[in-house]
């Protein structure tokens, strides 16, 4: 591809933090780990410090380059893929701790940060930090919060943007802002809520739509002592859904660090796997995993309360799965990765999708009638247990090489099912854009913070299409 | 205009494209922090060399794909990425789906020779070699420069003694030090060293040549037990079909077993503390066996390692693999110094790295390969059958 007068204008501008414009490095920045089509940058440019973002960002407005940023690229929502072409601003090279500060309970870090190196930082100190999604060695904390990222920490929390306690962003006119209590000169990161509105929030799952984040103050808790899995059967779907009510009702999650549910048809396979003897009958058609940190004493005590809770909704202790998976998963190989059928298939597409836990039953259905539907995918599905609610991510493996085409349309149809089933669909791409441009004042109120923060629409447009 | 690579050779197409259809584009070979697994830089050429995308391994698979799929890219420019790769295989201990991009780096390397893109310092390397039979352009009687004159020729020798370019060149003192070793625990070894097993043919895509001169050593070599000191020689050799040991773990299993005793001399002053210097062809050569017996031999006798949890899974790069030598001596050199401890003694198990790490260490630091260092500092003697 020929540079554009602008592009080779803007190289010059960039000059001394060394873009790249070879079209062999920038096939790096095509995509992120979605199913999303690729984009193609004419450059990118790996930023060191906010300093270097606020220079990034004001010469890419003067040459009216669309800029896209990204952190790690795991995300599987196509939100730093560049459809546009322009600009990549890759921050994966702001990876310092800026401030730790122990007596306030906070740590305010660069946002190319990886989870799994900030929290081996902070294990020295017997701290770690409230959520930390499955693919920690590779994803930022920029990126995380950009696109509400959940996992560890979400029984005790809820989402990534529950734990943070302020942000520095560069706007697309070079203006630093700082939220929460930093926005009042000198005063630093400590609190969330202070002088007015929450614009944290704002930026909080804002997929880079209106703002370049540079730092972010995550609030600090202390590493439990000891850490122990364990697993539950239950009949069927509904049962699991009951007892989740229930168990979220009376925050029994306080001390959960994680909790997933799966379907029969992924314990079945995992048990099997590990023990091909075992008797069938005796497989559960639902099973939740917990992993509870604490004392050892109250680790006993919780698992006690959480096994006498499921009985009165016909669940039981299943220790078959933990040995088989659930505890390997969390405490051994600590990867998502092992997921069935991502070595059989190749790529994974996932839509994931919100829902409270009453409807747990109803995403298991709708996950069986998308089987049916199209049976040339692997289906799976997987839910996150939060502080309240779930966060299901519907899984379908596909041969990228020749059914790349075929999996849109079927995730698309998902995205129906799954509202259908009163579930909220999003984190996939243009599907995530028309969800939210579906939502009437929701979308119309964006859309003009949009136009306020950036004029000329240079900055991504993310998945929510703004 | 410059050349263009517009298409890939059956052979990869048939080898690799599982794994270009399989990867994610998780990054986690480019450079995640892994500190379960140990990792805290996966790539040395990115954090060395250049942080160019290209120069990673999901940047060889994206361009294998985008070949694959019609682009037409720049033959030099993929050239420059693929041999600057020091071969270290970090990506692939990185990649959570167990694909092969160092691998495919490798093979990419077989398709720009294909359209005659060979990097022209590494042009220069590959004639001097065929030259002179070694990668230093020294002259090939050389190679025998460090046996005694008087070295008997050893024809019923239980083991043979297979000291490659790195060892016997260019000044020989691992191969000198190693067979004094062997020669100390009253072994008697039938020397070769003459001979270049192809790895360095072979790291420069030039694989067929690479596995003919391989084959060609391990005729000479026999059937005998193959003693090597070099770690690349030692892949190659095994995949000429025998199964080499270093030096180095003779002596330690030998020690284990009750035949040779190892003592500190007494009329050399003990060293304060030692740094090994990890090895990423021993990880990748699936040989960290070797590190491990030599940690603990060396801790058995009371030498203070400086290492933490060594061995580990993965080691980073000491540039002396792959082109990076050739076409960035400056990124090899920070590659090497950033293995090396700021002061002391840094002992490495491969004799190429030792070389390298020798040429860029600053005066504080001494180097030493690993036989060398046994032999500068312990009293090697067979221990008499009872
Ligand atoms: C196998 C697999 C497992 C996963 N498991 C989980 C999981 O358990 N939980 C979970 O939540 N997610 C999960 N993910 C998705 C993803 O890994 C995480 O959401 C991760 O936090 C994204 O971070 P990143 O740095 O890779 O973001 P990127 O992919 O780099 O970016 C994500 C979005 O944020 C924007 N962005 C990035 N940095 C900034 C910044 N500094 N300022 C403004 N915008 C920015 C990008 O433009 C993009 O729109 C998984 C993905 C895969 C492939
Ligand atoms: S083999 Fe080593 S140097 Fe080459 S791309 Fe992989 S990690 Fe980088
Ligand atoms: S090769 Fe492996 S580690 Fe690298 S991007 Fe692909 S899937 Fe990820």
């Amino acid at each position: 591809m020929t540079a554009t007068p602008a592009i080779t204008s803007l190289v010059s501008a960039l000059g001394a933090l060394e873009p790249f414009a070879d079209p062999i490095d920038l096939l790096n920045y095509r995509r992120d780990c979605s199913m999303v089509a690729a984009g193609q940058a004419q450059l990118a440019v790996q930023a060191a410090s906010a300093e270097d973002i606020v220079s990034i960002v004001q010469a890419a407005a003067a040459h009216d380059t669309p800029m896209y940023v990204r952190g790690g690229g795991t995300m599987y929502a196509g939100g730093a893929n560049p459809h546009a072409g322009g600009l990549v601003i890759d921050v994966s090279r702001m990876t310092r701790v800026l401030e730790l500060d122990l007596a306030r309970g906070v740590v305010v870090v660069e946002p190319g940060i990886r989870f799994s190196d900030l929290t081996a930082q902070l294990a020295a100190h017997g701290q770690t930090v409230g959520i930390v999604p499955s693919t920690g060695p590779a994803a930022t904390v920029g990126g995380a919060l950009s696109s509400h990222a959940l996992g560890t920490g979400s029984a005790r929390h809820q989402s990534m943007g529950d734990c943070v306690a302020g942000l520095e962003v560069v706007l697309v006119d070079g203006t630093r802002l700082r939220t929460g209590s930093a926005a009042c000169r000198d005063a630093g990161f400590f609190q969330r809520y202070c002088m007015g509105p929450d614009l944290t929030g704002l930026f909080i799952g804002a997929d880079a739509t209106l703002g370049v984040v540079t730092a972010v103050a995550l609030w600090l808790y202390p590493l439990p002592a000891a850490r122990s899995t364990f697993c539950l059967g239950f009949p069927e779907p509904a049962a699991a859904g009951r007892f989740l009510v229930d168990v979220q009702a009376r925050e029994l999650t306080r001390q959960v660090w994680y909790a997933a549910g799966y379907e029969a048809g992924t314990v079945r396979a995992r048990v099997l796997a590990a023990q091909p003897e075992f008797d069938v009958s005796r497989l559960p058609g639902y099973c939740i995993g917990f992993d509870i940190g604490g004392e050892r004493d109250d680790i006993a005590r919780d698992e006690a309360r959480l096994a006498a809770l499921a009985s009165e909704h016909g669940g039981a202790a299943f220790a078959a799965f933990d040995t088989a998976y659930f505890n390997k998963l969390r405490l051994t190989e600590n990867y998502w990765y092992s997921f069935a059928g991502y070595f059989s298939r190749s790529r994974c597409a996932i839509l994931m999708t919100s829902l409270p836990c009453d409807r747990l039953a109803d995403l298991c259905a709708a996950v069986d009638a998308l089987r049916a539907r199209w049976p040339a995918f692997v289906w799976g599905a997987a839910t996150v247990v939060c502080r309240r609610g779930l966060h299901g991510g519907v899984m379908a493996f596909y041969d990228e090489r020749s059914e790349w085409p075929a999996i849109e349309q079927a995730i698309e149809d998902a995205t129906q099912v799954l509202r259908g089933a009163g579930c909220v669909p999003y984190k996939s791409g243009k599907l995530w854009a028309q969800e939210v441009k579906a939502s009437g004042a929701y979308h119309q109120v964006l859309r003009r913070l949009k136009r306020e923060l950036d004029p000329k629409g240079l900055l991504s447009p993310g998945n929510l299409g703004l | 205009m410059s050349k263009t690579i517009t298409q890939l050779s059956e052979d990869f197409v048939t080898r690799f494209a599982r794994d270009l259809y399989h990867c994610s584009s998780c990054n986690y070979c480019v450079d995640a922090v892994w500190p379960e697994r140990g990792m805290h830089a996966v790539c040395a050429t990115l954090e060395q060399h250049s942080r160019a995308p290209g120069y990673s391994g999901r940047g060889y698979i994206e361009a294998a794909r985008a070949i694959m799929e019609g682009q037409a890219l720049d033959a030099a420019t993929l050239a420059d990425r693929v041999f600057s790769c020091t071969t270290c295989g970090n990506c692939e201990a990185a990649c959570p789906l167990g694909l092969r991009p160092a691998t495919i780096g490798r093979a990419l390397r077989e398709e720009l020779l294909a359209v005659d893109a060979l990097p022209p310092a590494l042009a220069n390397a590959r004639d001097t070699f065929i030259a002179h039979g070694n990668p230093y352009g020294l002259p090939r009687d050389q190679r025998r420069a460090w046996l005694p004159d008087d070295e008997p020729v050893a024809q019923d020798a239980a083991m043979s003694l297979f000291t490659g370019c790195a060892s016997a060149l260019p000044t020989g003192a691992e191969a000198r030090a190693g067979h004094a070793l062997l020669k100390a625990a009253g072994v008697t070894v039938a020397v070769v060293s003459d001979a270049c097993c192809g790895a360095p043919l072979a790291e420069l895509g030039l694989r067929r040549e690479g596995e003919a001169l391989a084959r060609a050593a391990a005729a000479r070599l026999g059937a005998a037990e193959v003693l090597v000191a070099g770690c690349e020689c030692a892949a190659q050799l095994r995949g000429a079909n025998l199964k080499p040991r270093s030096i180095v773990r003779w002596l330690c299993d030998a020690v284990t077993a009750g035949q040779v005793d190892l003592h500190w001399k007494d009329d050399v002053a003990r060293p304060s503390s030692v740094r090994l210097v990890e090895s990423c062809q021993h990880k990748r050569d699936g040989r960290d066996g070797d590190e491990a017996a030599v940690a603990a031999l060396l801790a058995s006798l009371g030498c203070v390692l400086l290492n933490e949890d060594f061995p580990n899974r993965h080691a980073t790069c000491c540039g002396a693999a792959g082109g990076m030598p050739a076409m960035a001596p400056a990124a090899a050199a920070r590659m090497a110094r950033a293995c090396l401890p700021p002061t002391g003694l840094a002992v490495s198990l491969d004799a190429r790295c030792a070389n390298h790490l020798q040429a860029c260490a600053g005066e504080d630091v001494e180097v030493l390969g690993i036989a060398s260092f046994i032999e500068h500092y312990f009293r090697v003697a067979a221990r008499p059958v009872p």
